[in-house]
This record gives C-alpha cells, structure tokens and sequence, in this order.
C-alpha cells in the first residue's frame, strides 16, 4: 500500500489528460500575427537605420572636409568653402551630423540637392514612378514567360525540349545586361531602325512614356530578359521537385491525367517559394534598373542614383539609398508574409 | 512459380500471369519482378511480403501502370476480364481510381498540402464523373465519416496538416474506396504508423473487405500485420514468388528455404495469458500499477538512474514537458528494454542520459555522477561522458560520408584519448578488435560507409559506440530501418556484444517483440509518464496498466492463433468502454 502512496501519478495523470480542455485557451499575444508584424516591422526599421549610417559613413571618409570644395567648385575661396560647409553644418563633428540628417529625415525632410535646384523629395518624386513603372513591366513581362517555361521543362524533363531551353537560358543569364542592351541598340534601333535607342530628351511623364511605349520596348527587354533566365529556373526545380512527391503519386493513383496533376496539384505547390522569391528579388531589380536606365537615358531612380553619385550630390545620393534599403526590407517583409499565407501549413500559425 | 488460391469457383478480380519488370538504365538492365504469377478473389485479402528490394513494390505498381518510363513490364495482368497491359494511358486513367485504387506508406506525404481534404476526396468523384460537384462535396463527407473521421464536415474544409498520420492514411482510405472498386492495392498501409493506430487501421480494412467484397493486395514486410489480415501469403524474394499459399499454412509451416529462414527471424513474444487480462478487465480488477521506485536487489549498482527526473523542450519561448518524474534504474549489466509509441518521450530520456537535454527537475547519473547538458564540459563532464556509449537508428546518415569506416570508429578515442589507447597502434589495434567482434572482415577498416549494407554500417555504429568501453549503452530504435533478417543479425551482434563487454543499455524501440527477445526489464512510457516497469517475461505475458495491456494486445503477432487471440482481446477490451476509463476507474491496489 505504501509503494502506492509513493507513486499516485498515473492515475491522476490519465485523468487529467482526460479532462483537459484543449482548444478552450486563447493564444497569446507573443507569437500571434500582429506580434510578429511588429517585430518584424521594427528589424526592418533597424536595417533601414544601418544602412544610413554606413552610407553616410563611407561619404564622410571620401570627403572628410565636407562638400563645399567639390560643389563650390574651384574657383571659390577657403573662406567661402568653409562659410558653406558651416551654414550646411558639415563642420559638425560626424555623430552630430548624422543625428541632424536622421532628426530631418524623421520629419519627411530629406534635404536640398547641391545640384539640381529642388529639394531630394521633388527629385526622388519626379523619377521613382518611372522606376516603378519600368520595373513592374519587366518583372510582368519576365514571369508570364518564365512561369509556363519553368513548368514546361519541368515535364518534359531531359528531353530535347528541355535542354534546347536550358541552352537558351544559360546564354541569356551569362550576358551582362548592358551588353544585351548594347546589342539590341545596334540592331532594332542602328540597323533596322525600328525602334528609339534612347528616352526622348528632357524629363518625360509616366503618362507620356504609356502614351508612347516605342520608347519602353528596349529597355523593358533589357530588363526583363536576366529576371526571366532566373525565373524560369526556379520554377523549373520547383516544380521538379514536386513532381516527385506522394501527392501526385496518389491524384494519380485517382485516375487524374498527368497533365490534369500538373494544373491541379503541382503548379500551386511550385509557385509558393517562387512568388516568395520575388520579395527578395525587388532590390536586385532596382540594381538591374540602374545600368538599363543608363545604357538607354531613361529619367528613372536608377539615372538619378547614378549622376548624383557622379557629382557627389549627398542628400540626393542618401535618398536614393534610402528608398533602395526600404524597397529590400519591405520585399522581404512580404515575401515573408506572402509565402505563408500561400502554404496552409504555415497560415495557421499566423493565425 | 505460380502462386494460386484454391478455386472456390468465383471468378478472381485480379489475375497476374507470368510478369516480368525490368529497369532499363544507362548502366544496364535489372530485373525487378521474374516470371510473377497470383490472382486474387473478391473479398479476398493477400498479401505480397518480402524484404526491402524483393520486387513486392514494383509488382504493385505494375498492376496501376504507374512505373516509371524505365521500366518494361512483360507478361498479362488482367482485372475483371480486361487486360490492364494493353489498355492505354486514357483507358488507364478510367480504371486508375474507380476499378482499382492504392493506398501507401507514407500518409504523412501522400496528400497535397495546399489542398482542402474534402477537395481531395472529391477529385476522385468528379474524375470518374460518378456525380455532380455538389453532390461529390457531400459524399466526400459521409466518406470521411464512413472511414472514421471525427466532424467530417469540418475536416474536409480543413488541410491534411491539421490530421494525425491514422487520420491522414483514413482520408486516402475513403479516397481509395470512393469509387468502390474492386480492388484496392495498399502498399505497406501501416508501417509508418503506431502500433495502437495500426490496429485500428487494420481493423478498418478487415471491415471494408468483409462488407464491400473489395478484393486486396496487401503489400508488407510485417508478418504481424498478414497473420492479422490476410487469406492468402506469397512471398517475394529477389523478384521471384519464393511460396504461396493460405495464410495459416505459410506462417506455421513454411515450405520455402527462404520463407522459413524470413520467418525464422522475426522477433517472437510469447502467448500472453488473454483470459485472465480480459477477465480482469471485465471485473474492474485491473489496477494501475506503482512504478517501483527502487531496484528489487539493494547489492545492484545501478549503471544508469533517472532519480525523479522531469525534461522539458522550449519552443517558441513555451516550455512543452516531454518527460513527467521519470525515476528508473538500469543496472550494471542489465538490458532494459524502453518501449513507447512516437510522442510518448522515450528518445527524450535517451537524450537526456547523453547530456544533450538537461532535465528541468531531479537528477540523472551514470555510476552515481550526475550528467551535465552544459555545453562547456569540465574534465569530470567528460569522463562521466566517456562511460555512455550510443547507437542510432538511421545507419545511413549517423556515419560521416567522408570518413573511412576505421575513422569513424575511431574517433571517440582522439576526442576522449583514453589510457593506453592514445597511441596511433593502439587506436588501430581497437578499431581491429572491434570490426572483429561486430563480425566484419578486417579489410572492411578502409572502405567509405555508402559501401557498406544497412545491417553493416549499424554493425559499425556498434564498434563506435563501445570503442571507449562504456559502462551504459543507449541504443535509441537501432534496428528499426532494417529488415527483419538483417535485424536479427544487428541484434545478436548486440547481445554478444553486451555478453562480452558488459555494459549496461538502455534500449529504447517501439518493437514489442524485439524490446522483447533483447531485455531482461521492460519500461513502459505513455505521453511523457513511465507507466509500467517490469520482469519482461511477465510484462509480456500478464501486463499490468491498462496503456501496456492496450499496446500488446495492438502489436499483431505473426502467429496467427495468438493474434486471433490478441484480436479477440481487442474487440473484448474495446467494448469496455475504453481504457482510458478503465484505468481511471479502476481502484488502487
């Protein structure tokens, strides 16, 4: 009797395993959708902060005396450089300096361009849509053709189709852009002069860019064609390796067609960790951006990134990193969310 | 060779004749299936055992035309009068689903993620065109509740991660029956389940077969799970049908060499005393009994003690207890067998008594020094470590690729450099000492670990895990991805091993029969609770807590009159409410 004093658990235990109430508590805040949004939220504000600083950082280190020799020119007197660098506050030491570009960008102020005369905001607002505007018909254009092309390969897999394909993709992914661009000038727009080289001079409107789309043409497939050899990859392997699982052995199984499988079963499947790829991908697109809107003038971010550099237009420069930082961390914030809301395994634990 | 049931005058649904699979590769041709010949009768269940390799896979997939491209499939396999070899991939997807459907292995994996359960269940409807979309939608439903799914309705609104593995393998169930076909080909349906699952699985299909006159193909290398549910036997080996027959007649007295050395090796238990336990039962006597807290010898030194312990996982921040005050003694020179379903936290205790978890409350010791999981170990740490040795269930991948198979038994002695063996001669001697007492040729020192079979690479995880000599062995599950002939083998191995070394192990699997023919004490453990240690020659044949009696009466045994016993103990017991109440009820002895 006394062994059974010692030892009363497992009795209680299969009673209490019993009556346990399971689905009856609530979940907590910590590890609910909105906890992790706001975590995440505030990873990305740190990233964003870091960036700044070492961008301001590097600036600092290339023109330790402040700016004012290189934007006065040089013509200009000691006196009248430093009268500039101090009305700007760049004799400030460097921490001061930084807390007042924070200070100011907090308030939606980003500054003054030393070239151009408007402020970094009118400057970003004037070229971002056009940017956007490039990007999204590039990445549209690259996905409509890289999608069916990945899942085509996929099942005709080491067959003449698919090598002749994978040839093809690997000659357009191992072209530089510029080059591609290159080659696309001299043909469409030198030789057969079908097309315009270059963005009409001046700085034209997104509606005048919609209204004449002869001048989107190159450089959307200069843009386009590097997104669509990655792409088309992806989902090749992704849909490969679907095509493996027991799923599809078992909608066979059904008596579901192997192409009926493939719509049905595989393609949702396939696209979960491609469209989550696509987060991710944003910021390499702003770069792809930069050298198609150099080779072919185009008034977007990337030319404005580019001659701001040149001129060492600070604030401007700053801008520019600092929509590129944003566009990253947002890309990955919603590659993030997008891919677990896609897989119901994961949306249940955002839930 | 020919495999034929005995004409009973009803024509069979299925007949095999002379089929031959070959695959076709760059490399060569391999034969996978010779000269394979069976039918089978409506409502008639048999079954296809052999050992991974045997061909028993292939003829399945053979018969629904679902090989892959690189297989040439020769010979006549005829379904209700029409010849499936002939017919093409169209008429193939007609009869894929509505005359012969398959369930698989691998619940966990065969439905699609992404995709509602009902819509699964539907697919298989509206594919066949058997009824309209709304109509299909209902069906599924009353399907998932025929194959018993709790709240049908919601489940089939629901996604397959939100299902146990029983669950899911019930939802390929109802989507192989949907059609009713006329025979269903289920390939090891209930290998990746529990056994208590597996029980419940097996008597569904027994069920389906009696009252729907579905015939089965029954593919499995678990002569349990035929002697609980088959008519028919024919055993493959090699690709050929080595022997066929009825049931009772090829697991009692096998004609085949190869039949008889299969059967030979499969681990046994002995008859349980069923009567009194269901007597027992029936009158409310059965008692939850008390764990003995001490060992029944005091002059026993105990080699391994969990002393009141408690293991908790954290995850996500939140602290899941696996283990609940664990106290168990393993003696010096003592097996004792850990058994468990999946969950029920006896990997978590081997874990524990290796110092990679730390236990959240009491203590554990291995020869009376406590076993730290810190990650920075003092040089007592290591030499308490140096006393366990263990062994893995996957012999694949618990072996360094990259390392001969001498490096990899020798590497315990570089990390601990023990007295006398810290020498280069005195490591290689070992390594020789040991390949020789697991039973491989010396030579074997050399080779890469893809060069050795399963059953030899766990050999190998055997000389590392006692190259320091270690007084306490953790086998977790060692032999549960081999085949049961190879099994044998690893486990006498084992036991010579144990005989002539001497250390204590602790045994951890989810095999009965193996916990049974290996331990001298069994430990039972039931959702984180140790709930019965005993003698295991009475554990086996008279268990005490009403889990334990649960567990061994599911555990189908490949003697077909005590599992006809342990079914009829099953369906006595499962009538008394259900254990869980019985145990709650039942009265403190």
């Amino acid at each position: 009797m006394a062994s059974n004093r010692a030892a009363p658990a497992p009795t209680a235990v299969l009673a209490n395993v019993l009556a346990k109430p399971e689905a009856t508590k609530r979940r907590p805040f910590r590890g609910s959708f909105w906890w992790y949004l706001i975590r995440r939220l505030l990873q990305a504000l740190f990233v964003v902060l870091l960036v700044t600083l070492i961008v301001f950082t590097l600036m600092h280190l290339a023109m330790p005396a402040g700016p004012g020799a290189g934007i006065l020119g040089l013509g200009a007197t000691q006196e009248q450089i430093d009268a500039f660098n101090h009305a700007h506050g760049f004799d400030l030491p460097i921490w001061q300096q930084y807390f007042n570009y924070v200070t100011q960008i907090l308030q939606g102020d980003f500054g003054d361009s030393f070239k151009q005369n408007m402020t970094v905001g009118q400057a970003i607002a004037l070229r971002l849509p056009k940017t956007i505007l490039l990007a999204a018909l590039c990445m549209v254009i690259a996905l409509a053709i890289a999608l069916p092309m990945g899942m085509f390969q996929a099942t005709r897999r080491g067959r003449l189709a698919d090598y002749a394909l994978t040839g093809v993709n690997f000659v357009i992914y191992s072209t530089p852009s510029f080059f591609m661009g290159l080659l696309l000038i001299v043909v469409f727009a030198q030789k057969l002069q079908l097309l315009p080289a270059t963005a009409p001079a001046g700085v034209p409107t997104v509606a005048y860019l919609l209204a004449n789309p002869r001048y989107l043409v190159l450089p959307v497939i200069t843009g386009s064609l590097g997104t669509l050899a990655t792409f088309s990859r992806y989902m090749r392997s992704a849909t490969i390796d679907n095509l493996s699982e027991d799923y599809v052995r078992t909608a066979r199984a059904k008596g579901t067609s192997k192409s009926r499988v493939v719509v049905r079963h595989v393609v949702r499947n396939s696209l979960t960790p491609v469209i989550a790829m696509l987060g991710y991908y944003l910021p390499v697109m702003f770069g792809g951006m930069l050298v198609v809107e150099q080779l072919f003038n185009y008034p977007g971010m990337g030319l404005l990134f580019w001659r701001s550099a040149q001129q060492a237009d600070y604030p401007v420069l700053l801008g520019c990193v600092l929509i590129i930082a944003l566009a990253t961390v947002i890309g990955s914030l919603l590659a993030d969310i997008v891919q677990a809301l896609l897989d119901p395994r994961t949306r249940g634990q955002l839930q | 060779m020919t495999a034929t049931a005995p004409t009973t005058g009803v024509q069979p649904v299925l007949t095999v004749e002379h089929l031959n699979v070959q695959f076709v590769t760059d490399e060569g041709t391999y034969p996978a299936v010779n000269d394979s010949s069976f039918e089978i009768r409506p409502g008639e269940v048999l079954a296809l055992v052999g050992e991974s390799g045997s061909g028993k896979s292939v003829t399945s997939l053979a018969i629904l035309g679902l090989l892959p491209g690189t297989a040439r499939v020769t010979g006549r396999i005829t379904l209700a009068g029409e010849s499936l070899l002939d017919a093409g991939e169209a008429r193939m997807n007609v009869i894929r689903g509505a005359s012969v459907s398959m369930l698989f292995q691998e619940p966990m994996t065969a439905l699609n993620p992404t995709m509602t359960v009902g819509a699964q269940v539907m697919e298989v409807l509206t594919n066949h065109r058997i009824c309209s979309k709304a109509e299909a939608a209902k069906r599924a439903v009353e399907l998932l509740g025929r194959v018993g799914i709790p709240d049908p309705e919601r489940r089939a609104k629901g996604y397959p991660h939100e299902l146990s593995g029983g669950q899911r393998q019930r939802v390929v169930i109802a989507i192989a029956l949907a059609c009713e076909p006329k025979l269903i080909v289920a390939d090891e349906p209930t290998t990746a389940l529990d056994v208590t699952v597996q029980a419940e699985i097996l008597d569904l299909l027994r069920k389906l077969a009696r009252e729907s006159a579905t015939a089965f193909l029954l593919i499995t290398h678990n002569m349990g799970v035929v002697a609980d549910i088959a008519d028919h036997v024919a055993v493959m080996y090699n690709g050929d049908i080595v022997e066929s027959g009825p049931m009772k007649q090829v697991l009692l007295e096998p004609a085949a060499d190869y039949s008889q050395r299969l059967i030979a090796a499969i681990p046994k238990m002995p008859a349980a005393h069923w009567d009194d336990i269901v007597t027992a039962a029936q009158e409310g006597t059965v008692t939850v009994p008390a764990v003995p807290a001490s060992l029944p010898a005091d002059d026993v030194r105990p080699a391994l003690q969990f002393d009141n312990a408690s293991i908790d996982y954290v995850r996500g921040g939140r602290a899941f207890r696996a283990a609940h005050n664990i106290t168990l003694t393993i003696p010096e020179k003592e097996i004792v067998g850990l058994v468990g379903e999946s969950g029920s936290g006896k990997s978590t205790l081997g874990r524990c008594a290796l110092g990679l978890i730390p236990a959240a409350e009491g203590t554990v010791t291995v020869l009376g020094h406590p076993v730290h999981a810190r990650s920075l170990l003092s040089a007592e740490d290591k030499a308490v470590r140096r006393q366990i040795g263990v062994i893995f269930q996957d012999p694949g991948s618990s072996l360094d690729p990259r390392m001969t198979i001498a490096q990899c038994i020798e590497e315990p002695l570089l990390v601990h450099s023990p007295e006398g063996l810290s020498g280069r001669q005195a490591r290689q001697a070992r390594v020789a000492e040991l390949l020789d007492a697991v039973e491989l040729p010396s030579h074997y020192a050399m080779r890469y670990p893809h060069e050795l079979s399963g059953g030899q690479r766990q050999r190998v995880g055997l000389a590392r895990a006692i190259v320091l000599n270690p007084r306490v062995l953790i086998a977790d599950e060692p032999t549960s991805a081999l085949d049961v002939s190879v099994q044998a083998h690893v486990l006498d191995a084992l036991r010579s091993l144990q005989a002539a070394y001497g250390f204590a192990c602790l045994f951890i699997s989810h095999d009965l029969a193996v916990v049974n023919e290996m331990s001298h004490r069994v430990a039972v453990m039931w959702q984180g609770h140790l709930v019965e240690v005993g003698e295991t020659a009475s554990l086996m044949v008279r268990p005490q807590h009403p889990y334990t009696i649960r567990l061994l009466a599911a555990v189908p045994s490949p003697d077909p009159r005590e599992q006809a016993r342990r079914r009829e103990a099953r369906r006595k017991l499962a009538t008394l409410d259900d254990m869980a109440t019985l145990a709650d009820g039942a009265p403190p002895a």
